[in-house]
Order: structure tokens, then sequence, then C-alpha cells
């Protein structure tokens, strides 16, 4: 689309999306609730980019990394890989451009299938190759995140969380992706462990040209993995921009608590020191005007309860908040 | 009080529109049953096509299949559920008269079992890894395991041949008149004052109803266990305990309410296997229920007999069903939300 | 989630071990092996063919005739260890068709979800309306007196009853990431279904099928019993009780043996399944 990227760009236009809030399948004309998981999001990501999503639970971030890999249907907006829409891609097609590496590696593994044939699965869905070369190129792969033939045989629960998160990571790049999404990788493993499995994730986004979607909710390890970052409330994005220069001048109230009520990597395991005020709204009734009104210290007045701010640049950066006037950027490419 | 209402109406539509489907379903397998219901009737020895022809026009059974089926669910939903093939008498009122022998007889049953299992439960539960929990629990699972009718014989073989306790099998005596006033036997006799018809009838109750209650019990009490362990360890009991009452005392006051909840969920929809069971047992005591009457009309190819019968099952069980499930939430305040 | 898991793959040694824990079930399985070792043998076993007759009728066992003479000189003992074989594959078959049909149904609806799913939940209720006796009674008859139609009645009977424990197991697994993670790679759904959900499900079908087996068998001798099953002179259990029905008061050891064998297989088949049950799912262990 725009000309700031030449690269191939997955990239989420006007994205929403929203569910039926589900109840037993009893009566299929019973009316229920709608949970508006993602509002009207729009983000390009590059390829090369480690591109950050922040938020707390509920804030549709898992929604959003899904609906990117069409896993599930947007309900207005659509996503758009190199300029091509997502959904009248065929499956097999999209599933090689993007891949996702889940949350819980504890069940993102079938128990009762062999590492071996996890990995080679999705080699043998998409068809490529004859059995030699498949088992030729899972063990490749294993090797690239650090292990190796003597795991082949076993089984996921043989397996520390840390080397489950590595087998996931093969069996979506085995399929040589341009992009690849992480949502909370390390948010299951110990401290320690998180450190070396970011590590391998930088190391392999390096080698192999990736775009990576990686979505988190501690601020912490966006601020050192990312180029840029977005920052998600309720379903829309309230911030987004270079992750080094938020990091050093938030200017949504939003942003600005999530930073304070994070704890520095150097006090680790201290409680957040200043949690932000209050509950998170429901999304199935988010709070009229500015979703974040409910919870803001900078209240300017009426305008937040009942207007909703548009994403505006400012200093370099887009923000949605009733506190800043520039110009509209609704388009959300690259600042 | 308007989403309970609600609640009420979806189930019971619900419940109507199983009724229907299975009257549908029951129609088309009774006209499955191969051999012919007028030959079965008059024989096959001198009957003609034309007599045949006629026979069947006169019963409307030439017709084509949905109008047999839509004038029969009509004549259904006005409580007329046909005359049967056999005798040409009404159904419904045959159904009728015998489903309140059935009905006395799971009745009786019911109680049996239901108490004895509630009994033993709770004593196997309170009295945990003793040899009466294990002994009982092996006891249950035997009684899941006993093929009904065959328990039936050996009670018949042992109390009836061997010691000559009970009778062999049928609702009374040769020589007991009834004297019908509302139709249940049991109850008129009482009515009416007849002792020696009195006795007669429960002689005849005893052995189907302990044969149709083994089952159930069993059941019963492997729930009871369950659901008074399940409770037993809760906060209260302790605190009740705490409070200087006796053991006894807190299982009776504090467990049994909260522990029969899913017992008595249980007891309500053991009534499936209270009326399955009763087409068994009285089939091995000839006992002149609407198991019975229903078999006999499928060895008799009666189809508005069978037809009639296994709708009325079908509406007995939905109707106990749905009663269960409202009450179930009337009593449990959290399964209303 | 409180589904029952298998243990991790390749450990059947391990599960047997498990079982070994538990003397009733280890009962169980060792009664249930005899019969199969008996079924196989049977016609090795027994003295007599299932026709053959004997000198004598109606005679009361003896240590020449095990379980005594029938009404007209057939060796009881010969027809009981006979009519082993036939009601251990009366269960397979009639617990086959419920498996293939119910878990079929079952997966598929706890997989589709919405009207899928209602559609299919709603004919299940429907069939579960009636008690099953009354319902394998019914089908029996509109198909005909037969073993073959038996074993299909009694597998229709029990479809509902395994859509149930298939749709309740495939909705606890279909929520797992490892579901997603396969379409995420673009797996079909026949696939996902086929490596990813059934291998998971198996551990409740396992035990709903063990305890099913012996309601199977018991449900065919009701039939039979009633004449609508296996037709005598057949060697099935119950078809022996129908016989055996009239002789109460004269013969009534002809009564007790086959009866004796439906209670015992039956039995064992559900202190089998109920050690299966407590093994794969430790929270209903007491």
């Amino acid at each position: 689309m725009s000309a700031a990227t030449s690269r191939p760009t997955v990239e989420a236009r006007n994205l929403s999306v929203r569910f039926r809030a589900r109840g037993e399948a009893a009566w299929p004309w019973s009316k229920a609730g709608e949970v508006k998981a993602v509002e009207n999001v729009s983000i390009a990501v590059p390829r090369g980019e480690m591109f950050g999503v922040a938020g707390e639970s509920g804030c549709g971030k898992s929604t959003l990394a899904r609906a990117l890999l069409n896993l599930v249907a947007p309900s207005a907006g659509e996503v758009r890989i190199d300029g091509r829409a997502v959904a009248g891609m065929p499956a097999l097609e999209l599933r090689s451009s993007i891949q996702m590496v889940f949350q819980d590696p504890y069940n993102s593994l079938n128990p009762r299938r062999r590492v071996g044939d996890i990995v080679a699965e999705s080699l043998v869905v998409h068809g490529r190759f004859d059995d030699r070369e498949r088992a030729h190129r899972t063990l490749t792969m294993l090797e690239k995140v650090g292990l190796g033939a003597q795991h082949l045989e076993r089984f996921p629960h043989e397996f520390s969380g840390g080397q489950r998160q590595r087998i996931a990571i093969a069996r979506a790049l085995i399929l040589e992706p341009q992009f690849l999404v992480l949502d909370e990788p390390t948010s299951a493993l110990d401290v320690s462990v998180q450190a070396m499995v970011l590590e391998l994730i930088r190391q392999l986004r390096r080698d192999l040209d990736l775009g990576c979607i990686f979505i988190s909710h501690d601020l912490n390890l966006l601020g050192f993995l990312t180029d840029r970052l977005a920052v998600m409330y309720l379903g829309r994005i309230v911030e987004m921009g270079p992750t080094k220069e938020i990091f050093a001048a938030p200017a949504h109230p939003y942003t600005v608590e999530l930073i304070a009520a994070t704890p520095s990597p150097y006090e680790e395991g201290r409680e957040p020191r200043q949690p932000i005020e209050g509950e998170i709204p429901s999304n199935v009734n988010p709070p009229p005007g500015c979703p974040f009104h409910t919870r803001c210290r900078k209240r300017i007045g009426p305008i937040c309860d009942s207007r909703l701010p548009e994403l505006r640049w400012h200093e370099g950066r887009a923000v949605r908040c009733h506190l800043y006037d520039g110009p509209p950027a609704e388009s959300g490419g690259a600042p | 009080m308007r989403r309970v209402l609600r609640t009420l109406w979806i189930r019971l539509f619900n419940s109507a529109l199983v009724i229907a489907v299975l009257s549908v379903v029951v129609f088309g397998f009774m006209r499955m049953i191969p051999g012919d219901p007028i030959l079965a009737l008059m024989g096959t020895e001198g009957i003609t096509d034309a007599k045949l022809a006629e026979v069947k026009k006169e019963l409307g059974l030439d017709r084509p299949l949905y109008v047999q089926y839509l004038s029969w669910a009509w004549h259904v939903l006005q409580g007329d559920f046909g005359r049967s093939i056999q005798n040409n008498e009404p159904v419904l009122p045959m159904l009728l008269e015998r489903l309140k022998v059935t009905a006395e007889l799971a009745v009786a049953a019911t109680i049996l079992g239901s108490s004895l299992g509630i009994l033993i439960g709770v004593v196997s539960a309170v009295r945990r890894n003793t040899i009466f929990d294990s002994a009982s629990m092996i006891g249950a699972l035997s009684g899941v395991s006993m093929p009904v009718f065959w328990l039936g014989i050996i009670l018949i073989v042992g109390f009836s041949v061997k010691l000559d306790i009970f009778p062999t099998g049928g609702l009374v005596s040769h020589n007991t008149r009834l004297v019908a006033v509302t139709g249940f036997p049991l109850l008129d006799s009482l009515i009416t004052g007849q002792r020696a018809a009195t006795v007669d009838i429960l002689k005849h109750m005893v052995l189907p109803t302990v044969t149709l209650a083994f089952a159930p019990a069993a059941l019963v009490a492997r729930t009871t266990r369950a659901s008074v362990l399940e409770v037993i360890n809760e906060d209260y009991v302790n605190a009740g305990l705490a409070r200087g009452l006796s053991f006894a005392g807190v299982v009776a006051r504090h467990v049994m309410r909260n522990a029969l909840i899913p017992v008595v969920t249980i007891i309500g929809l053991e009534i499936g296997v209270y009326l399955g069971g009763s087409i068994v047992t009285e089939s091995v005591f000839s006992y002149p229920g609407l198991g019975r009457y229903m078999m006999q009309g499928i060895m008799a190819n009666d189809y508005p007999v069978v037809q009639g019968a296994i709708i009325l099952y079908a509406a007995i069980i939905v109707v106990v069903n749905l009663v269960v499930d409202l009450s179930y939430s009337a009593i449990d305040p959290r399964v209303r939300s | 989630m409180s589904a029952a898991t298998l243990p991790p793959a390749g450990s059947v040694l391990g599960a047997l071990k498990l079982l070994a824990e538990r003397p009733s079930a280890m009962f169980g399985l060792a009664v249930i092996a005899s019969l199969v070792v008996v079924a196989l043998l049977a016609p090795w076993i027994a003295p007599y063919a299932a026709d053959d007759f004997t000198e004598g009728v109606l005679e009361p066992p003896s240590w020449a005739h095990l379980f005594g003479i029938d009404q007209i000189g057939r060796d009881l003992f010969s027809r009981v260890i006979l009519g082993t074989r036939i009601s251990l594959r009366i269960g397979l078959l009639a617990v086959g068709i419920s498996l293939a049909f119910g878990v079929t149904l079952g997966v598929l609806a706890g997989y589709f979800g919405g009207w899928v799913d209602a559609a299919i939940m709603r004919v299940m209720d429907v069939v579960m309306a009636l008690p099953y006796v009354l319902l394998a009674v019914l089908i029996a008859t509109a198909l005909g007196p037969s073993l073959e139609n038996g074993i299909i009645a009694i597998g229709i009977v029990r479809i509902p009853r395994f859509a149930r424990v298939a749709r309740a197991a495939t909705l606890a697994t279909v929520e797992l990431p490892y579901v997603e993670a396969a379409r995420c790679i673009g797996a079909s759904h026949p696939r996902i279904i086929a490596k990813e959900i059934l291998p998971n499900i198996l551990g409740p079908l396992i035990v709903y099928g063990t305890l099913s087996l012996g309601d199977a068998i018991l449900a065919a001798a009701v039939l039979s019993f009633l004449g609508l099953g296996a037709q005598p002179p057949t060697p099935e259990w119950g078809a022996l009780l129908y016989e055996a029905q009239k002789y109460l008061t004269t013969a009534a050891y002809l009564s007790l043996f086959p009866g004796l064998f439906v209670f015992v297989t039956v039995l064992s088949f559900n202190l089998l399944g109920d050690g299966l049950r407590d093994m794969l799912d430790p929270k209903s262990r007491r």
C-alpha cells in the first residue's frame, strides 16, 4: 500500500473481531451478547521487523494474533499479506507465509505424537517433499532450535517447557514462513529459560529475516525485544510507535500507567509498583466514549465519557486520547 | 420469574418435540414389522384377497402411510388412541388400566429401592473402608450387573417353588375378586376394605417389587455414597462437630440435606430404568401391567396398542424428567443461573 | 477439562501396572480373559455339540453332565460353553456399531458445534427419551426377531450414549492449543479429527466401551429372553433362559447356570470398566 513499505508486509486494515458470547448450543436462534474483542485495529509489519503488542489480559491481543492468521474470521476490515487479502487466499498458501507459536507449551503439542512427527506434520500437510527429504529437513530444523536426532522419537511429556517451546518454534518455521506471530511464547516458562528462548527467537528472526509480531503483557520484555510497539486496551490500539520513544516518553495515560506498573528488571519477582486502579470494563458492554475513561487519572472532562478519541499523530507516534490533537492517523502504517 | 417461565416454556416445547419425533419413529417402526396384522388376527386359512382388502379398508390400512400417521396423531392429540386390532376395544382405557397396575408396582419399587439405596449409601460413606462398606459396594455393583429376569427367576425358584412363601406370578390368586373403584388394584382393595384381597395383592407384589428395585437400589447406593463423601469433608460439617453436635446429628442435619440433591435427581431419572425393568419383570412374573400388555401387542402385531403404549411411556418419562429438572433448580439456587 | 486422559502413549505395560493396584479390576480382567479363552476354545472344551442328544432328559447336574441335561436331552454345560462365544461376539459387534456411529456423531457435534451440534444432539435426545430396553424391543420387533437383528437393535440403542461421551471428550479437546496449532499449519478438518482429536479422546471411550460390553451382553440376553433376539435352538445365554423358563418348577438348574454366566460376565466388564475409569480420572478415586 504505502510507499514506506516496499518490503513484504503483513497488515491489518480496520480489523474488528466480535464473538457471540457463547453458551450452550441448545437454541440456535437465541440471542447472546457480543464480545468486541478487536475494534478497528490497523497495523503493518514489514519483513525483518519485530513488532510488539502490549496490553493486559482480555485486551484482544490474542484475538488479533488469531485474526492475522485467519484462525478467527474478522467481523469487519481485512488482513493482507504482501498486498493480498488473506480471506481469499488458498489455505496452504496462507499457512506457508505466516505461522504462529502459542502461549502454552504444555498444551500446544499433541501428547500422543512423537516430536519428529509433530514437526514434520507441517510438511506432510503441505505435501512438500518425499519422506527422506522431510526427515532431513525435520532434523535440520530441530538442530536450528537447539534439539537433535536423539529427540525425534520422544513424546512431548519427556521435555521441559523451554524445550517444548523450541519444538513449537520448529513446527512453525519448518514451513519457511515470512512472518511469525508469537503469542506470549515465554509467559509460561521459568525466568531463566525465558531468556534462552528469547535469544533463540531473536537469532532466528535475524537469520531468516522474519517479520515477527510478539504479543506480551510483559513490557520489560517488549522494551528489550521489539522495534515498534502497539498498546491495546479493550480491543483498540491506544498508542503505537517506535518502542524506544514510547518508553522514553509514553503519551497515552494508559501507557504511562502500564509502564509505571511494570517492575523494573532489576527488582525481579517483586510486586508491580503501582497497580492500575479499577477493574477492566467488560468488552461485551464497553464504556461509552474513551474506553479508558473509567480508570484514567488524566480525564479532562465530559468529552472523555462521550466521544471516542481518534488515533492522532503525536511526536512520531499514534495516540488515541483527547489530550492530543494532532492530525488523524487512522491509516496505521509505520510513522 | 420471567426467566423461569421462559425456561419452562422452552423445556415444554422441547419435550413436546421429542414426543412428536418419537411418534413418527414408532409409527414407522411398527409398519416395518414383518407380518400382516390382519393375517395374524384372522389366520391364513380360507381368506380371500377381496376379504383382506375389505378388512384393511375398514381399519384404514389401505391409505398412504403419511395419511395414516397424521390421522392417528390427530386422534391421539384428542385422547383417542384407536382400537386394538386384536379385540377392537378402545386402546387408551386399556392402556390406562394396565398403567395403573404398573404404577403401583413402580411406586412400591421406587420406595423400596430408594430407601434401601440411601440407607446403604449413607452407612457405607460414614463407615468408609470398613467391611460393611466394601461388602455393600460389591453388592451394589452386583446389583447393577444382575440380569433383572434372572433375579426374578432365582426369587421364584427360591421363594415360590422351594419355600412356597410367595406366589410365582400374576396380580391376584384365581379366587380373589377385585372391585374396581379407581382402577389401582391395591388402592381399591384398601378403599373397599377387602382385607383378604389386600393381603393377596401384596403377596403377589413382593417378588416383582424386589426384582424391580434391585438395580436402582444399587445405583442409588453408589450415588449416595459418593455424594455423602463429597459433602462430609466440607467446613460446615466440621463446624457442626466443633459446636458439639454429635456425628450422627451432623450427618442427619447437614450432610443429608446437601448430599441428597444429586440422589433425588438420580431417583427421578431412574424412572426410565423402572419402566424398562417393568417390561422384563412383568414378563417374568406374568404381571398384567403396561409392559406385558405391550409385549402381547408386539407379538400380535397390534399397531395401535404398541404405538399407544410407547407414546405413553415416552410421555411419562419426559414429564418426570421435566419435573425433576425444574424441582432440582428450585432446590439448588446455584443451578438457576 | 476433566476428561479422562490415557497415560502417555506407548505405555500399555505401565497402564497394566496401574490397573494391578486395583484388585477388583484385575479380577474382572482375569475373568474376561478366561471367558475369551473359553470362547476361542469352546468346541474343544465342550464335551458335546450344541444339538447333540445324550442319555436322559431333564437330569440334574452330575459329574458326567456338570450343568445337567435339558428338556430334550442336550448337555447344558456344552451349550453354555458354546454360548460364551455367541455372547462375547454379540457384545463386540453391538458395541462396535454403537462405537462407530456414536463416536462419529459425537465427534462431529463437538468439533463443529453450532447447528451441527444442535441437530445431532437433538436427535440423540429423542432416542434417549425411551428406556433402552423398550427401544431395543421396538427395533428388534421392527426388524424381526433374530440374533443379528438383536445385535443391530442393541447397537443402535447405545449410539446416543457413545455420542454424548465422545462429544464431551471432543469439546474438552478441541479447545486445546494443539488443535489450534494443527489448524494453524493448515491441516484439514478430517486430518485434525483423525490425528489430533481421536487419539486424545480414547480414554473415556475405552472406559465407556468396556462398561458397554457388559451391558450389551445383558441386553442381548434380555431380548432373547423376551423372544426377540437369538432364537432357540441357538445356545445364546438369554435364549437358554427363555427355553428353561417353562421348567422353573421342575428343573431350576436349567435357569441357574446360563444366568450365572450372564451375571459374572457383566459384573466382570463393570469391574474392569470402573477400574479403568478410576485409573484414568484420579479425581473420581476415593
